[in-house]
């Protein structure tokens, strides 16, 4: 599991995807941050972090779109596939390889958070809760991610399914907004994951809320192993 | 010891491989030879644990490739058709990651650095793969397939896209690699095979058409009955050489042509009748000066097992 994640930090950073996403996030997280914070004179971090989370439909999709396709589509995999380790050990370790590149961009842009405390309207806790709540969002789109690209042959195909499906879990809440009657609410309930966010912005952190999110992505991460030990079936 | 038994492998209706059985040990380079999509790839990455058989088993030094994987895979090095390698990676980032990947026990220090030296990498240790030639980068993989120094080698067509000299030192280095290792590689250059193998395996749509020792190829009459063309150059008369196997029922054809005392012939048999016609010729003082099996070449064998001839005929 080390090595394999070793090899896709490595990976991550000799090319240009890691760069990519630590970018365009910390831009537009700065951007929310002088726009709603400095300018609009809102002291909570959350509502910055909150408008930013519709950034992950586009930007985790370039962080996971390689993970699986990229392998399978320049025949790398069989470097994995042959190599004496379990396919579980695979799949963690491209996660959170995937998850460590999302928390130093999502950790770079603490620095908003601790302008914010240092006005000393925030509590450090409070500002603590809203980033694990923030953090645990991008692990469950990063779970979808990693999933759509073990099941596509290529790059881009992985990106746009991806976030076709980002787009779908991130709209789930207005679906419950427009009200669809109880199915649909059930439905939407259970796949709108920045609904569970609710209770972080207002400092609670909620341990309902963070057993979903780690269940959602622990699912996705098994969904993971199970199409990546299909391919020697197929 | 690596044992292929009964190795059956299905792509929905498609069947790539059908009852498919042999084994290899240590010190042996099994040539693996057969048309384009006859299977090959397919059986190889069955071989690595890349994929599983439909049916059948594969064991590797006894694990099972399917239930001890782990174990099964320790004792394997795997050079696909095309090089795994990552383009952005140097040469020594790639083989240190590769080494910690196949969980290889050891100064991975010292391990890279023996590999690169034995497979010709040392100067290209800092140079990114990405920016390397066709043969830098079989030497790569090839160096990443040795890296634990596994029992056994399954090289698919480890000679691919090479030049005439590169090829030559891929060769080899593959024979050297035979003291440590036994090798199974397939290639559609039959001289190659030819010149390093010691086994060959013939394949042809699936199925195994032959296996055995080089030597046995092509003088092995096969399912087809095919026959076995010698040709002899005897010190004696044209008729005197005739009139000796002229009663003989295994021979199919004969021409001679005489050329300054000898006798060119030329003897189609029905079987292997080498030792007969030795005794025979003896037996009339007819000295043997030179006996060749026309179709003991490999190019001759492979064509005939495989059918191509016929085909090839008919168009």
């Amino acid at each position: 599991m080390k090595a394999i994640f070793n090899k896709e930090i490595k990976a991550y950073f000799l090319s240009v995807h890691a760069y990519i996403f630590i970018g365009v996030f910390l831009l537009i997280s700065g951007y929310y941050f002088v726009a709603y914070n400095l300018m609009g004179e809102n002291a909570e971090i959350g509502n910055m972090l909150d408008n930013t989370i519709v950034s992950f439909v586009f930007l985790i999709p370039i962080l996971t779109m390689r993970l699986f396709a990229d392998e399978k589509h320049t025949g790398t995999s069989s470097v994995y596939m042959s190599a004496p380790l379990k396919t579980w050990q695979i799949v963690i370790g491209k996660y959170f390889a995937a998850c460590v590149v999302f928390t130093a961009a999502v950790l770079l842009s603490l620095f908003s958070g601790l302008v914010i405390m240092a006005e000393g309207v925030q509590t450090a806790g409070e500002i603590f809760t809203v980033y694990v709540g923030y953090l645990l969002i991008g692990y469950c789109f990063i779970s979808v991610g990693m999933f759509v690209s073990s099941a596509s042959e290529s790059q881009l195909t992985a990106a746009i399914i991806s976030f076709g499906v980002c787009f779908l879990l991130y709209l789930a809440d207005w679906l419950k907004e427009a009200g669809g009657g109880k199915v649909l609410d059930f439905i939407a309930d259970i796949i709108s994951v920045a609904g569970h966010y609710e209770k972080f912005l207002t400092g609670v952190l909620s341990v309902a809320d963070i057993c979903y999110f780690l269940s959602f992505a622990a699912l996705f991460v098994f969904f993971t192993v199970v199409k990546t030990e299909s391919e020697r079936y197929k | 010891m690596i044992e292929v038994q009964s190795v059956t492998k299905k792509y929905g209706k498609l069947t790539a491989l059908e009852d498919f059985s042999f084994e290899f040990g240590k010190g042996d380079i099994v040539g693996f030879i057969g048309p384009n999509g006859a299977g090959k790839s397919t059986m190889m990455r069955i071989m690595t644990g890349c994929l599983a058989p439909t049916s059948g088993t594969v064991k590797i030094n006894g694990f099972d490739i399917v239930d001890d994987p782990i174990k099964a895979k320790e004792n394997i090095g795997y050079l696909p058709e095309k090089p795994p390698l990552y383009p952005r990676f140097t040469v020594s980032e790639y083989l240190n990651t590769i080494f910690e990947i196949k969980q290889i026990k050891g100064n991975k220090k010292e391990r890279v650095k023996e590999i690169t030296e034995l497979t010709g990498l040392s100067e290209a240790g800092k140079r990114r793969i990405g920016n390397l030639s066709k043969g830098y980068c079989q030497r790569v993989g090839l160096a990443q397939a040795i890296l634990s120094y596994p029992s056994f080698l399954v090289l698919d067509e480890p000679t691919a896209g090479l030049d005439p000299g590169q090829k030559k030192e891929m060769l080899l280095l593959v024979k050297k690699l035979s003291r440590r290792s036994g090798i199974i590689l397939s290639s559609h250059i039959l001289s190659e095979i030819d010149s390093v193998c010691n086994k060959i395996l013939m394949i042809n749509k699936g199925r195994l058409v032959s296996f055995g020792a080089r030597d046995e190829i092509g003088i092995k009459r096969d399912a087809r009955g095919q026959e076995l063309v010698l040709r002899y150059v005897i010190s004696g008369k044209k008729s005197d050489v005739v009139s000796a196997v002229s009663d003989m029922s295994e021979i199919k054809k004969l021409t001679a042509s005489e050329k300054d005392g000898n006798t060119e012939c030329t003897i189609t048999a029905y079987s292997d009748i080498r030792k007969k016609l030795f005794t025979r010729f003896a037996q009339h003082s007819l000295p043997i000066m030179t006996c060749f099996a026309v179709n003991n070449t490999l190019e001759a064998a492979f064509l005939n097992m495989t059918g191509e001839k016929d085909n090839k005929m008919q168009k």
